[in-house]
């Protein structure tokens, strides 16, 4: 007998086609201040919630109206200084608000892609990913068997497995470097066993490969086509690509997605205001960028459990290898040469997801 | 440092700030975040955190009395806000003045409405605006020119009108004082944006009127109703007077004073000010006329008190309000309801936490809660 089912819905265990929300933001209310005033859901505040208070932790506290109009418009008090807050093209700025709730995009996916212990394998499969070597997870200690055989000089990279967390230090670790790869993983802290947020994923590098230059790559699904399209990019100089702090300094240059030239290159300190140091004019073109872009955007089609992502990319013998999946945009790195949100994707993107 | 009183949890703030799920309460705590940022308050950043997640704007470290008085016994910004949903629907009645003036008149006496000024015209409620107008009135009169919706004082007018010109008086800036033809009086609305009402001007009584005889010194009195008896309930009652500070008006946002009447016996205490010159100091009299303040006793107290009570039950389906009274010789004048009264102006003197019925309030609506843990939400 058919099963009764009101207009709009769907039969139960029907999944939609695509787990996208639409909103039809109009274009007139992208401004980060009309984003903050329409936060109507739950989720939206809670993420909200979070950004204020960690923009209250921020100390010393900003002048009112500077830290006021900071806030209010979902920048973190360093932004100011870092983008040259407030400018005219602030909403064309990703907000770290907004950094912060892009990854609801993700919709129905969100746990899998919020977490690397899961995306990691599910997505090991399209994608060229580091191996694994091994997790915690809840205080226990897992070995993965990935990758062969360890060969001489490879480096033990340890991700946090929530994307929200920031960089994490790798256990036992020696001034700021990875651990030397010994067939045998650190067992976890007993601290992390009734815990969610010590648990690791420890990838595999190859001997060397921790003091390569790390192309950063940030995509997003463009509703105009369904297909993943690079927004922004990033090239992370030696050494910047595996700050395992938060106020580690970065290098970076901006990497034109059409052509995959790197611009002139930014030092900056990520939580403390510096003021960006041209350490090199000329830019330079990348070979290695090409081919991580098509490694991506191919994975990417053949299981598209992500409209928003950031990726990062090394090359190791010719061929991308990538280090790091998340849902969660560096925007620092990404818009300390210029905003990013400014372009016709990004702009389909927010009026068709709301974010 | 006074005791938590037993009706109090001892970390109910927190437990609402962390508790706040549905969408209206949303509006508010989203509300409370962008203004914290925004907040002038100096404070240090160990009182950051503590002001933030309690609920409070760090204007209040200097408005209220946290080394006298425990935080916890302070109605919150946060619940102050969460107030306006305890009417309901029955708000519109205090935030549209004319419904309000068309409720409150049948139990009450009221400042009765002359005209109101929307979209460029004036739509007459009597002939004495045309009156005004045609220069045909029998004697020089008064009336209050004011927004019809919004508090805070802001653009308030006083015109006086005689047979061929009007004298009008205002908070304005650059527009303190002028005269304007009788036929012109419509002047007073250039540039206005916002609908006003005219209302004829209420002469307070002599009480009122020793305090500082140049503005209409009104009376805020919450009261509210106790979930469990259905009862009116005075919770708070203070005198407010104005000041060379807030002239023309009594507002206390602008720099008038707040001295607290004991809802008992009508003794009135020592005033403050939240803004403005006199800031700062609790004043026994008053600072520009030299009258006393502290210790005077409000005439006819107890009567008042009843009549706002009968008032409250004549209106069941209000729970919640601030009346604004005018002191008459005999009786009151109902000047408007506030359904989610400021508190700033009670809680300068000490916190409205203290109030067991109150506190019973808040818990029926939402607006208190002992304790929260995540699991709640699941539950």
């Amino acid at each position: 007998m058919e099963t009764f089912v009101p207009k709009g819905q769907r039969p139960p265990g029907v999944f939609p086609a695509h787990p996208r929300v639409i909103y039809k933001t109009k274009r007139k209310n992208l401004s980060h201040e009309g984003r903050i005033g329409r936060i109507d859901r739950q989720e939206t505040l809670d993420v909200f919630r979070a950004f204020s208070e960690g923009f209250h932790a921020h100390l010393p506290r900003l002048d009112p109206e500077l830290g006021g109009y900071l806030h209010n418009h979902g920048f973190m008090p360093d932004k100011g200084a870092l983008y040259g807050l407030p400018n005219e093209a602030l909403d064309s700025y990703l907000s770290d608000f907004q950094a912060m709730i892009l990854p609801l995009a993700n919709g129905l996916n969100l746990p899998a892609t919020a977490n690397r212990l899961l995306s990691w394998p599910l997505m090991r499969r399209v994608l060229p990913l580091a191996p694994r070597a091994g997790a915690w997870q809840r205080g226990r200690l897992q070995q993965i068997t990935e990758g062969g055989d360890p060969t001489p000089g490879e480096t033990l990279l340890a991700r946090p497995a929530e994307t929200a967390q920031g960089p994490v230090p790798a256990p036992n670790q020696n001034q700021d470097k990875h651990l030397a790869w010994h067939d045998r993983l650190p067992a976890p802290p007993d601290a992390a066993r009734n815990s969610h947020a010590a648990d690791r994923l420890f990838l595999r590098l190859p001997a060397g490969s921790d003091q390569a230059e790390v192309i950063r790559i940030a995509l997003l699904c463009d509703p105009q086509g369904n297909r993943p399209t690079v927004l922004s990019a990033a090239l992370l100089e030696a050494g910047s690509g595996f700050a395992t702090t938060s106020g580690a300094p970065v290098t970076c240059r901006r990497i034109d997605p059409e052509t995959g030239l790197a611009g002139p290159a930014l030092r900056f300190l990520r939580d403390t205001i510096a003021a960006p140091e041209t350490v090199d004019p000329r830019g330079r073109a990348l070979p290695g960028w090409w081919p991580a872009v098509t490694a991506l955007v191919s994975g990417l089609l053949r299981l598209p459990v992500w409209a928003v992502l950031q990726a990062d990319v090394i090359e190791v013998d010719g061929q991308p290898l990538i280090i790091d999946l998340t849902d969660r945009l560096d925007a620092a790195a990404l818009q300390v040469h210029g905003p990013i949100m400014g372009g016709e994707t990004a702009v389909r993107f927010i009026r068709e997801y709301g974010v | 440092m006074t005791k938590l009183p037993d009706h109090l949890a001892p970390d109910h703030h927190r437990a609402l700030v962390q508790s706040v799920r549905d969408p209206v309460n949303m509006k508010y705590l989203r509300r409370f975040m962008t203004d914290f940022a925004k907040d002038p308050g100096q404070i240090s950043d160990e009182q950051v955190h503590w002001l933030y997640d309690q609920g409070f704007l760090p204007e209040k470290i200097e408005l209220y009395d946290f080394d006298t008085h425990d935080i916890r016994l302070f109605l919150s910004d946060l619940q102050r806000w969460m107030t306006r949903e305890v009417n309901g629907d029955y708000s519109i009645v205090f935030n549209n003045k004319i419904l309000f003036t068309q409720v409150f008149r049948n139990f009450c006496r009221v400042a009765p409405i002359n005209a109101i000024w929307r979209n460029g015209r004036i739509i007459p409620y009597d002939d004495v605006w045309e009156k005004c107008v045609t220069g045909q009135l029998d004697e020089p009169r008064k009336f209050v020119i004011k927004p019809l919706g919004g508090g805070g004082g802001g653009n308030v007018y006083f015109v006086q009108v005689g047979k061929k010109r009007a004298v009008i008086e205002s908070n304005e800036e650059g527009r303190e004082r002028f005269t304007l033809p009788v036929d012109r009086m419509m002047e007073i609305f250039k540039g206005a944006k916002v609908p006003f009402m005219v209302n004829e001007f209420v002469y307070q009584g002599s009480f009122s009127k020793s305090l500082y005889p140049l503005t209409v010194n009104t009376v805020r009195m919450l009261v509210v109703r106790d979930p469990e008896t259905l009862l009116p309930h005075v919770v708070r009652t203070v005198q407010r007077m104005g000041t060379s500070a807030s002239y023309p008006i009594d507002n206390f946002t602008l720099g008038g004073l707040s001295a607290e009447i004991d809802v008992e016996t009508g003794v009135v205490g020592p005033a403050v000010a939240a803004a403005g010159p006199y800031k700062g100091t609790f004043w026994d009299h008053h600072p520009n006329t030299g009258e006393p303040i502290s210790g005077q006793v409000v005439p006819n107290w107890q009567a008042i008190i009843e009549e706002m009570k009968t008032l409250f039950l004549q209106v069941p389906y209000i729970a919640y309000c601030g009346f604004d009274l005018i002191l008459m010789d005999d009786g009151v004048v109902v000047l408007e309801g506030n359904s989610y009264s400021q508190v700033r102006l009670f809680q300068m003197h000490r916190p409205l936490l203290t109030d067991p019925v109150y506190v019973k309030v808040l818990d029926h609506y939402g607006i208190y809660r002992r304790e929260y843990s995540a699991g709640d939400d699941k539950a």
